[in-house]
């Protein structure tokens, strides 16, 4: 027995020596990884895949509105913008020796046109003609539409070696369990409850890399990670901590930045009676005091959201001369609204207009127990006004397919933003989204559609703003989605090995663990001494 | 001739009790809502890109096109032979592979700690039952049905935080260390080590039921009259405590102990997610949840035949050991 405690402490020991300099981090706390590197499919491998082993052409970099030359050293727009030539990085090697050449870059977006699977980003989708080897160093994507927010697509196509891949029969069904990549990091070792990452030698931008390797364990749930991220084991965790300024008081090298991320809204179904009418939903925008749903119902973790849902390092799109249009939280005006809209107390003090009733149904997807708080909120103050919304959460598979179904009244849900307003403006507003994208209420007009077109023909910024500025008015005019807060991108950090990670003073990346961010940020970091 | 008859007829129920839970484990998991490519993704709440949906729904290959009728077919063909297909929720990655991952660890756990629990449960109850009108016997009996009465998913949490994150004398989480590459015996250490926590959990939650079963056994067995023969016979307390009174009393809780291995193979969901370990109740929550219907029916499957098999085998045992059964 004493020989047993003997080793056990010898294993504590050996546990606190580490070697190099050794980032921990969690990516997931969905279980047990399992052997698949193919930087195409989402979920924790997949995103070890995407940006530390397979790279892209270009990064685009969310928070500062850059695009960051990457396996591409240049690009440039031409004809009318409807081709970018790339020209590649000379020098780049795969991690098996073989160099990296233009016939990698066609390989990769033929197989994404012949897999559709695999055309996550949507380069084809979004109007990809042809891809075009001009030599061994430089690449012409043809476009068959302008479309000057095209990069954006680019940005998500991770390169992958011919020499490997077109041996493979069917990439969108590969594991790759054995990756070979352009990428900062070789697969050092892998099991079911730990990932360890090493860094590549022959990377083409070595010198950039100071983390020496990186150390991903599996966690099965929340409560597992929050134990280990409280007792000092993780380096990097993008994870939800309940009451996390407690935690940061009692352990000074941990420290936490929620960014901006997806703006939630309440979005009314906008084919629905007595929905259509924008007084009444401009009454639900005056009403809603939304400081009150970030403090209580996201224990302060969530960001406010401007009326025109324009990200802080956007503030040069803003209209000023439409501010007097923005809405704020005031409860007469509100009452105005409503009664304007022809709304009237009933006797059971709920406000109705002939047999219309507004008393509805608010969805919700069990088990995000934040929304919840979130609705639950909403309930109280919208009741102060006699309007009823019925907290329903549901299974969230349900939630999706009623939103797409149109089978809904109100509901809480979110808008993806993309890597810019004109992206968010086009997902939001677009028709083509309708009910089955980030325009879940519906929003259906030929002028934002022909506006949002525009956007997509100009890069010029002084015309984009032109047109940013129509859109907005459309915003504030109609409040197609009552704009609430942004919902946080979840990040907790440890200066206890590493500094120079970003924060609310120093935002130069989002810092989410998906795609190539995670190694723009690693290669920002400095191991202490 | 009888015991044949027996045989068969057992048999034959098996089998037709396992294509009914075949066939329950193909319709269940269509009645539910949603796309399994959206379920998929719905892990990443509100950060799901439609695209990624969209081309989450091609890689699946939309299975609607399909009618149910050969999908059931296609369905039995592959159970029987063994191939279950690519996971949804781990696409690209065979169920196979996923099952490989998984099975080990939770026979590991839940195999041993099902085990000890049991015989630990059985000598208490014994001990309960023969003393049952003394002291000792009433303060097992409260410590049982207390045991019993505390919230399992509580306790797990609570084991954990004390010893592992208060006085840190166990880790966290995981199955064997993720600080370092383990190799023979200090990985056999790790994994022990890291089992410790997790498998008392196992056994404080289950200890109560079995010391419960013995313990009532044993009292119903010890008013029989051949014990009170026993006694006149003047044979050893001890003697009759097992040879007499525990060895008929066992029956019981042996069948109880045949259902409990069957079930050993779907794991133990919350211990699992509470101590981040690898086993298969954790992959069968996830996929239910993304209606991995692949992965889901392979579990089933693995499910129903340990719980029928057990069933069958314990059937027989009981036969061997209770000549009455035989009738």
């Amino acid at each position: 027995m004493k020989r047993f405690y003997a080793i056990l402490t010898l294993l504590v020991l050996m546990v606190t020596i580490s070697l190099g300099a050794e980032l921990s981090m969690i990516i997931s706390v969905t279980g047990p990884f399992q052997r698949n590197f193919n930087p195409y499919f989402a979920g924790a491998t997949g995103y070890v895949a995407a940006g530390f082993i397979y790279e892209t052409l270009i990064y685009a970099n969310t928070k500062t509105g850059d695009f960051v030359p990457w396996l591409a050293s240049e690009f440039k727009w031409g004809a009318g913008y409807k081709e970018i030539t790339f020209k590649l990085r000379r020098g780049v090697k795969w991690s098996d020796g073989t160099s990296f050449t233009a016939d990698d870059v066609i390989f990769t977006f033929e197989t994404l046109k012949k897999f559709p699977a695999l055309d996550v980003p949507g380069v084809w989708k979004g109007g990809l003609a042809e891809v075009v080897k001009v030599d061994d160093y430089t690449v012409k994507l043809k476009l068959s539409t302008v479309n000057t927010l095209y990069l954006y697509s680019v940005a998500g196509v991770y390169i992958l070696p011919k020499h490997i891949w077109s041996k493979v029969e069917d990439p969108s069904k590969f594991t790759n369990e054995n990756p070979v990549g352009t990428g900062a990091y070789l697969l050092d070792n892998f099991s079911t409850q730990v990932i360890t990452l090493k860094k590549n030698p022959n990377y083409w931008n070595a010198a950039n890399v100071k983390v020496d390797s990186i150390r991903i364990p599996a966690f099965s749930g929340n409560e597992s990670a929050q134990l280990a991220v409280a007792n000092g084991e993780i380096d990097w965790a993008g994870i939800n901590f309940p009451q996390i300024e407690k935690l940061v008081q009692q352990r000074k090298e941990l420290n936490y930045w929620f960014a901006e991320g997806n703006p939630v809204f309440l979005f009314f179904n906008l084919a629905k009676d007595p929905f259509k009418d924008a007084t009444l939903r401009k009454a639900f925008a005056y009403a809603i005091n939304t400081d009150m749903l970030i403090k209580i119902g996201m224990t302060g973790y969530a960001a406010p959201v401007n009326p025109v849902v324009i990200k802080s390092g956007y503030e040069y799109l803003i209209s000023e001369d439409l501010k007097n249009l923005w809405w704020k939280y005031d409860p007469k005006t509100a009452e105005k609204l409503f009664a304007q809209a022809g709304f009237k107390k009933g006797k059971d003090g709920i406000l109705a207009k002939g047999n219309i009733k507004l008393s509805y149904e608010l969805l919700v997807p069990a088990g995000w127990t934040d929304w919840i708080a979130v609705c639950e909120l909403l309930s109280q103050q919208m009741a102060n006004y006699g309007v009823e919304l019925k907290v329903t959460p549901i299974d969230y598979g349900e939630y999706l397919q009623r939103i797409r179904n149109k089978n809904f009244d109100v509901v809480l849900s979110w808008s993806n933003y993309g890597a810019t307003p004109y992206n968010f403006y086009d997902n939001h507003l677009n028709s083509a989204n309708a009910y089955v994208g980030s325009n879940r209420g519906g929003w259906i007009d030929k002028t934002t559609d022909e506006l949002l077109a525009k956007i997509k023909e100009t890069a010029d910024i002084s015309a984009r703003k032109v047109i940013m500025s129509r859109l907005q008015r459309i915003l504030l005019e109609n409040v197609p989605a009552v704009p609430l807060y942004y919902n946080p991108v979840w990040f907790i950090y440890s200066t206890k090995n590493f500094t120079g990670w970003p924060n609310e003073k120093k935002p130069y990346v989002e810092p989410r663990i998906t795609g190539m961010d995670k190694i723009y940020l690693i290669m920002n970091l400095e191991p202490v001494k | 001739m009888r015991g044949l008859k027996y045989v068969a007829n057992r048999l034959f129920f098996f089998v037709i009790t396992l294509f009914f839970a075949l066939t329950i484990n193909f319709v269940l998991p269509r009645l539910m809502p949603g796309d399994p490519a959206e379920r998929i993704l719905s892990r990443f709440g509100p950060n799901v890109d439609e695209k990624a949906i969209e081309a989450m729904r091609i890689a699946l290959g939309v299975e609607k096109d399909k009618n149910l009728l050969s999908q059931f077919v296609d369905y039995l063909k592959n159970t029987i032979t063994g191939n279950f297909g690519i996971s949804y929720l781990h696409y690209p990655v065979p169920v196979s592979q996923v099952l490989r991952n998984s099975i080990p660890w939770t026979l590991g756990l839940v195999g041993t700690s099902t085990i000890l629990s049991f015989l630990l449960g059985t000598f208490l109850g014994i001990y309960a039952g023969w003393n049952r009108d003394k002291l000792s016997g009433s303060a097992l009996l409260v410590f049982s049905l207390s045991l019993r009465a505390i919230p399992y998913f509580w306790l797990a949490m609570i084991i954990l935080y004390i010893f592992g994150y208060k006085l840190g004398w166990f880790p966290l989480s995981n199955a064997y260390s993720t600080t370092e590459i383990l190799t023979g015996f200090s990985l056999v250490l790790s994994v022990i080590y890291h089992a410790i926590l997790p498998s008392i959990t196992l056994i404080v939650a289950s200890l109560g039921s079995w010391i419960l079963t013995m313990r009532n056994n044993m009292v119903s067995v010890l008013s029989e009259d051949f014990i009170t023969l026993a006694e006149a016979k003047g044979l050893d307390e001890r003697y009759i405590m097992v040879h007499y009174a525990a060895r008929n009393a066992i029956l019981p809780s042996i069948t109880a102990f045949g259902i409990s291995l069957g079930f050993v193979v779907s794991g133990a969901l919350l211990t699992e997610i509470v101590y981040s370990y690898p086993g298969v109740g954790y992959q069968l929550y996830r996929a239910v949840l993304s209606q991995d219907f692949p992965l889901i029916q392979a579990i089933f499957f693995f499910i129903s035949l340990s719980v029928l098999l057990a069933n069958l085998i314990m059937d027989f045992v009981y036969a061997f050991l209770d000549p009455r059964v035989r009738g």
